[in-house]
């Protein structure tokens, strides 16, 4: 009798644990790169890996599923200041405080092509499709053609004053590209028309921006998550935020952001529900959200320092 | 003066010695880890596999230094370097008769070895992805891997030829795969993309791991789907899934004696099942971060883990229990492979950290004293918060339930030996027709065995050897190690059965 209730009560508390709710999550996979800060992260095409830099340090390239580094490319002499993966086969491009901008193949590490640019450059970013690229100094934007030889050709475009871009995010189409600056202003061009539109969302600097279907998301540091619908009549709208937003994204269907704050949360937002998801607790200001593409199993979070971590995406 | 003090310090000398010892025996101390340690090969890169060759004397490794090599244990030292992959090699292993080495890696190739002279004997790049893990039957005839494309090819060693293909190929994403296309698709289409994505969220398609079983007549896979799949290797039909991890399976390997496999799953846990009844035996909260590798012991007794969390550890298959944490903090990255040397007195370990380590594997004493020590902690804690003099009726009580703790063990490691050891691999000696007995001999047991055959008997004895039956056995605990005490074997011919009686 007594080893009968002994067993039940096992029974039961092993029951009781394996039913209550568990801690925090924690990171599917933290991407610990051997040098530097780690603040810039993104996957690639398919999301088999991530790429890594930031600081003094050779961009590293993990896999995704398991975390193994596999290769490290020491190809840029100043800091990485962003990195981006052309959409097929597995091409990095990466762009550092100097001006050098580097194709390179993260596969064998081979060199594909090389751009210097006449100033810093802070952000590089690929048109969906893969063949053109823009590169974006504090004033100038410059599209790289990629799939015929020459050089990056500037972009005509009439930017606000005494301002510096500060962030870039192309439509989903690749039709349009939307700018943010540092005096809280965006700006988003009709790559075909060369229309432009400007709004001014907050004054200031605009941290992360998203593209999708005619409507431009930012995060600009304050508790909330400006929406625009990128007319010039249309008015700003704002979906407030317990905590200041530091980096949006939106996953393939749109339906679902990924909002990173300056405490170190990852937040997942139905946009459908109009509520929050999961919380996912990392160290310190987060800098970038991603999702994973194909998918969108994993948001990949970089932060300003301690190397970028995977969360898994409950259903 | 003098004299006195340099006779204390041998004093002290001489008592601290023993008390050194008697640390290696309380399971999990950090006396213990620095013992567990008895080689150590430290490389430049990553290392991801590792296997024993049969004979025990040599360790193949591979990672991404892309070159497989083969140590010798004794020495430390490379004997052959084995160079054909073009990028990271991910799995290795020896044919159970020593003559192949089999690798596979994100090249996406399978490469059959020599495992002597180091030619490449066949390059097989049939998989659309990364081969992640490979596997010979145990008469070395098949050859079998599991790719992430999630297909486990199973090919004739010797002329290349595929037998089987499991699960169904996924292609991973190709320059053909247009996301030009995708980003042109209307929101429609976008939205039962999604749907569509959700349910192959995770790319949950990949086969991670294969294995055949003891007697060659089964293959386990492990999926990404956090399932196990046991396949029949005569008609490659799927007999079972196994279902319980709730996060990808990374590694499944058979019991020695095929009737339980242990997996490990990126849940944390190492869960060991029963094939017979395909129900989970134990659930082991193995890691506090993914569970990377398994390994059975060959004596069937052993259990061992490595994680995520840099660890590996040893369970015990008789409780559940762990019996020692082997590497405390020696691996300072993930520990990706675990190998037992054939004699079962080894544990080979790679890791990310580039490092391969041989471990001493514990006995019975030792796995009985961490069962003791285990259960000696709880009681104590049971009557810590009791009134003093309760608490020390009980602390007297202490040498007593640490014997009956002790006892407790031993019964249940002797009682659990017959269904977890392959104890019946004995082979036929030689028959003295002088004392009308037959010699046996068995890989497991050290001493030899010996049946009363009547000389009239001895030519059918030795004819039906193979297909003799066995009663109960009865195992003992001999000089701390489990050996069988006496078994009845049945021998059936023309209807006709006869008993004999196994005994050392």
């Amino acid at each position: 009798m007594r080893v009968l209730s002994l067993t039940l009560a096992t029974g039961w508390l092993a029951g009781l644990l394996a039913f209550a709710p568990a801690g925090p999550p924690s990171p599917r996979r933290e991407f610990r790169p051997a040098a530097g800060n780690g603040r810039v992260a993104t996957f690639s095409a398919t999301g088999h890996l991530v790429a890594v830099s930031g600081g003094a340090a050779p961009v590293a390239v993990f896999e995704t599923r398991t975390g193994l580094l596999l290769r490290t490319y020491a190809g840029h002499a100043q800091p990485v200041t962003d990195v981006a993966f052309a959409p097929n086969p597995d091409t990095v491009l990466s762009a550092d405080a100097a001006g050098h901008a580097r194709l390179w193949s993260a596969e064998t590490l081979m060199n594909l092509a090389h751009w210097q640019a006449p100033a810093p450059l802070l952000a590089v970013a690929f048109a969906p499709g893969g063949g053109r690229a823009l590169l974006a100094s504090a004033g100038t934007c410059w599209l790289w053609n990629l799939r015929a030889p020459g050089a990056p050709v500037p972009l005509k475009l009439t930017l606000p004053a005494k301002s510096s871009i500060t962030a870039i995010a192309f439509g989903a189409e690749g039709r349009q590209l939307a700018l943010g600056f540092d005096t809280g202003v965006v700006l988003v061009v009709d790559l075909a028309s060369q229309a432009q539109t400007s709004q001014a969302l907050s004054t200031a600097p605009i941290r992360s921006l998203c593209l999708r279907a005619d409507t431009l998301l930012a995060a600009t540091g304050g508790p909330d998550l400006k929406i625009w619908p990128a007319r010039a009549d249309a008015a700003v709208a704002a979906l407030h935020l317990p905590l200041a937003l530091n980096a949006v994204a939106l996953d393939a269907t749109g339906r679902m952001l990924a909002l990173g704050f300056a405490t170190g949360e990852t937040m997942l937002w139905s946009r459908a529900g109009n509520r929050a998801g999961q919380v996912f607790q990392g160290t310190g200001p987060a800098r970038h959200v991603q999702f994973q593409p194909e998918g969108a199993a994993l948001v990949l979070t970089s932060y300003e320092a301690g190397g970028p971590k995977t969360w898994l995406v409950q259903e | 003066m003098k004299k006195t003090l340099i006779f204390a310090l041998l004093a002290f000398g001489l008592s601290a010695a023993p008390a050194a010892q008697a640390t290696g025996h309380n399971g999990g101390g950090d006396g213990e880890q620095a013992a567990a340690l008895e080689h150590e090969i430290i490389t430049s890169a990553a290392l991801l596999g590792v296997d024993y060759s049969p004979d025990g004397k040599r360790v193949v490794t591979c990672g991404l230094g892309r070159d497989i090599v083969v140590w010798n244990v004794d020495s430390g030292k490379p004997v052959l370097t084995l160079k054909g992959h073009t990028d990271d090699v991910v799995a290795v292993k020896f044919s159970p008769n020593g003559r192949y080495i089999a690798s596979g890696g994100v090249d996406k190739a399978l490469i059959l070895w020599d495992a002597l002279t180091g030619e490449i004997l066949r390059k097989n790049t049939d998989h659309l992805d990364y081969v992640r893990d490979v596997a010979f039957s145990p008469n070395s005839k098949m050859l079998a891997s599991a790719g992430w494309d999630g297909q486990a090819l199973v090919f004739d060693t010797f002329s290349g030829q595929r037998l089987a293909t499991l699960g169904t190929a996924i292609k991973p994403a190709g320059p053909t795969a247009g996301p030009t296309a995708a980003a042109t698709a209307a929101a429609a289409a976008a939205a039962a993309a999604y749907d569509k994505a959700k349910t192959t969220k995770g790319r949950t398609s990949n086969m991670t791991s294969v294995a055949f079983s003891p007697d060659g007549r089964e293959l386990l896979t492990a999926n990404g789907d956090h399932s196990l799949r046991g396949f029949d290797t005569k008609t490659w039909q799927q007999k079972y899934v196994l279902n319980g991890h709730t996060d990808e399976v990374w590694d499944a390997r058979y019991s020695p004696n095929g009737a339980f496999a242990v997996s490990g799953a990126w849940d944390n846990t190492a869960r060991v099942w029963n094939l017979a009844t395909q129900q989970q035996v134990y659930n082991i909260p193995a890691h506090v971060s993914d569970v990377w590798a398994t390994a059975f012991s060959p004596d069937g007794q052993l259990i061992a883990t490595g994680g995520g969390d840099r660890k590996v550890k040893l369970w015990d298959m008789a409780t559940g229990h762990l019996v020692a944490d082997l590497s405390g903090t020696l691996h300072t990255a993930e520990v990706e492979n675990l190998a037992f040397s054939p004699d079962g007195r080894h544990l080979a370990s790679v890791s990310r950290d580039g490092s391969l380590k041989l471990w001493a594997v514990p006995g019975t004493e030792e796995r009985i004293a961490a069962y003791t020590a285990e259960n000696m902690t709880k009681w104590g804690r049971k009557s810590e918060f009791e009134k003093t003099d309760e608490y020390q009726k009980r602390l007297a009580k202490q040498g007593e339930r640490e014997a009956a703790f002790r006892q407790e063990g031993r019964d249940k490691m002797t009682a659990a030996f017959g269904t977890t050891a392959n104890w019946k691999s004995f082979s036929l000696g030689d028959y003295n027709a002088d004392t009308e007995y037959f010699t046996l001999l068995s890989p497991l047991f050290v001493a030899p065995y010996r049946v009363k055959v009547s000389p009239k008997d001895a030519e059918r004895f030795r004819n039906n050897f193979a297909r003799v039956g066995y009663g109960t056995p009865q195992f003992e605990l001999l000089e701390g190690t489990i050996v069988l005490k006496q078994v009845a074997m049945t021998e059936a011919v023309d209807g006709d059965s006869k008993s004999f009686t196994l005994s050392r």
